[in-house]
């Protein structure tokens, strides 16, 4: 999966712990999500698109490749 | 705001800030559980010796490290999704290890009795800290 998730936070000049913490999730999940290493639940991608008020396809695309 | 320092902090200094996150996020009950288990453990190990032992001291002994296992336990249950993966790699990670080290010692005549926790625990350790490692960066 691919996401615009740094791009979004940065747009907003929202620090990656500022995020967490709107989320409720630590520093480390919003790192590990930006870098692609960790794709979010289906739950935690819908509060982050929520959050960026945008549809989460907007914020999530599957990597065809 | 500064964006670009609040982003240069380590991966120690997360790891121990998250870690003291976790363990806040505990309800005050568990956090006495599992206090209370590594106090007793660590008295009963340092006090007592293990051949003063008997059944009353033994059932002591494994009623602290079920207390401290349960509190490990809860940590992570609490935790967020992302360290509950971390605390699942590192889960499958130590089984793994610590079979082979053991298993191994074994069969090289080296039995290690109860110490063979202590292999089981810090395989663990290990590994958690090598999976919250690969999992923040790969």
């Amino acid at each position: 999966m691919k996401n615009r998730v740094r791009e979004l936070r940065l747009e907003r000049d929202w620090t990656q712990k500022e995020l967490g913490s709107r989320l409720g999730m630590s520093r480390q999940a919003i790192i590990a999500i930006e870098n692609g290493k960790f794709d979010p639940s289906l739950k935690l991608a819908m509060r982050l698109s929520r959050l960026f008020k945008k549809p989460v396809e907007d914020v999530f695309q599957l990597d065809e490749a | 705001m500064n964006v670009a320092a609040d982003e240069r902090e380590s991966l120690v200094h997360d790891l121990m800030v998250e870690t003291g996150a976790s363990w806040n996020a505990m309800p005050l009950a568990w956090r006495a559980v599992t206090v209370a288990g590594v106090v007793m453990f660590v008295g009963l190990n340092l006090l007592v010796g293990r051949e003063a032992g008997g059944p009353a001291i033994a059932s002591l002994r494994v009623l602290a490290l079920i207390a401290m296992v349960s509190g490990s336990v809860e940590s992570a249950r609490v935790a967020d999704e992302f360290y509950q993966r971390v605390y699942l790699h590192a889960c499958a990670y130590a089984f793994i290890a610590s079979t082979l080290i053991l298993y191994a010692l074994f069969e090289f005549g080296v039995n290690l009795g109860v110490r063979s926790v202590s292999v089981v625990v810090t395989t663990f350790v290990i590994s958690f800290v090598v999976a919250f490692a690969v999992n923040r960066r790969g």
